[in-house]
């Protein structure tokens, strides 16, 4: 049983109510099954009682049972990506990057 | 034998043998028979299932039974304003589904506990519960009193663990005060299964003190191989997987 120990890139997901269906689902097979083989007289209420005790049981385990590793890799960050230089001259169809008009020589007379 | 009569042969029943009346297991004799008593009393006891039983005959069986017994079954008359408990009695035999003999017992409708009819001690108790095969059946003679008039008017139950089992009443116009019957299990039965069971019941009528009693029955079926016992096993086992599987807290990599 691989477990983990919660990180701070980690949370952990309990879960209480899965926990006391299935632990009411055993307690009625135990209780049945203790039944039958004759361990105990058939008597409801202790019946009732074995139940409920395995449903809380099963409900503590749910909530504080020790918890799964997350399977597969850890999720990949995108990397640090620079937002793109924004130019004052963008041409409209974007197929060209405007010169910054401070580094372009005057225009020639003639 | 309609289920109605079944059901009052059952009360018959509880009124004879599954029930000793209340302040019998507290003063239950657990000195087992002679011998050659028990030897004696076997003889008496049909080995194999005996079928329909007759009630002039049963009537027979249970004299005999108690002669060897050596206990009164002479209950007299109720005198004005007390209370005689125990007034009925009577005999079960059990039998498991191959009509063998599995268990016998008898009460003799006085004020001690039903005798296992086998072992020669105190039956019906916890310790020695009356065995019984869910397929099997289970014969039985059962009076309330031995001798004068049945109880009129009265109804009757049997529970088990708070729960009626079964119930009914009758008017018994014609005093009837004996019955004598079987019970096939099989058809009573919807699944067979095993169990230990603790019986309580009641048969009160107008012109009788009630017959109040308890005791224990063991169905013997086939334990955990059985049907209940296979459904039991898949609750828990599936319910173990999902435990294990579906309901323990998860990890996961926050975003």
């Amino acid at each position: 049983m691989s477990t983990t120990t919660p990180t701070p890139h980690t949370a952990v997901h309990t879960h209480p109510v899965r926990g006391f269906m299935w632990g009411l689902m055993i307690g009625i097979g135990l209780a049945v099954a203790l039944v039958v083989t004759r361990l105990i007289t058939l008597d409801l209420i202790l019946m009732v009682i074995i139940t409920v005790i395995a449903a809380i049981a099963g409900m503590l385990w749910g909530q504080f049972g020790p918890a799964k590793a997350p399977t597969g890799p850890p999720p990949v960050r995108p990397a640090h990506v620079t937002p793109p230089t924004v130019s004052r001259f963008d041409d409209f169809n974007g197929s060209a990057t405007a010169k910054d008009p401070r580094t372009l020589e005057p225009p020639t007379p003639g | 034998m309609t289920r109605r009569a079944r059901l009052g042969g059952i009360a018959a029943l509880l009124g004879a043998m599954i029930i000793s009346t209340y302040g019998h297991a507290a003063a239950g004799d657990d000195t087992p028979l002679d011998d050659q008593v028990l030897a004696a009393i076997r003889v008496e006891i049909p080995e194999y299932d005996p079928g329909e039983l007759d009630i002039d005959q049963a009537n027979g069986d249970f004299d005999r039974l108690v002669t060897l017994l050596s206990q009164s079954t002479t209950v007299a008359s109720f005198g004005d304003g007390s209370q005689l408990t125990g007034f009925c009695g009577g005999y079960a035999y059990s039998y498991d589904k191959d009509g063998k003999l599995l268990d016998a017992a008898l009460d003799v409708g006085d004020d001690g506990p039903p005798i296992d009819l086998l072992d020669g001690v105190q039956a019906f108790t916890s310790g020695n519960s009356f065995q019984v095969d869910p397929q099997g059946v289970v014969a039985y003679f059962g009076f309330s009193p031995q001798t004068g008039d049945g109880p009129l008017d009265h109804s009757w139950f049997i529970k088990t663990s708070r729960v009626t089992l079964a119930s009914g009443s009758d008017p018994n116009t014609p005093l009837n005060n004996r019955e004598v019957g079987r019970i096939d299990l099989q058809d009573e039965l919807p699944v067979a299964f095993s169990a230990k069971i603790k019986v309580e019941g009641e048969l009160t009528s107008s012109n009788q003190p009630p017959c109040i009693g308890r005791g224990h029955v063991d169905f013997i079926g086939n334990g955990i191989t059985g049907p209940v016992g296979l459904a039991a096993l898949v609750l828990l086992g599936g319910g173990l997987l999902g435990l294990l599987l579906n309901a323990r807290p998860t990890t996961t990599y926050k975003r």
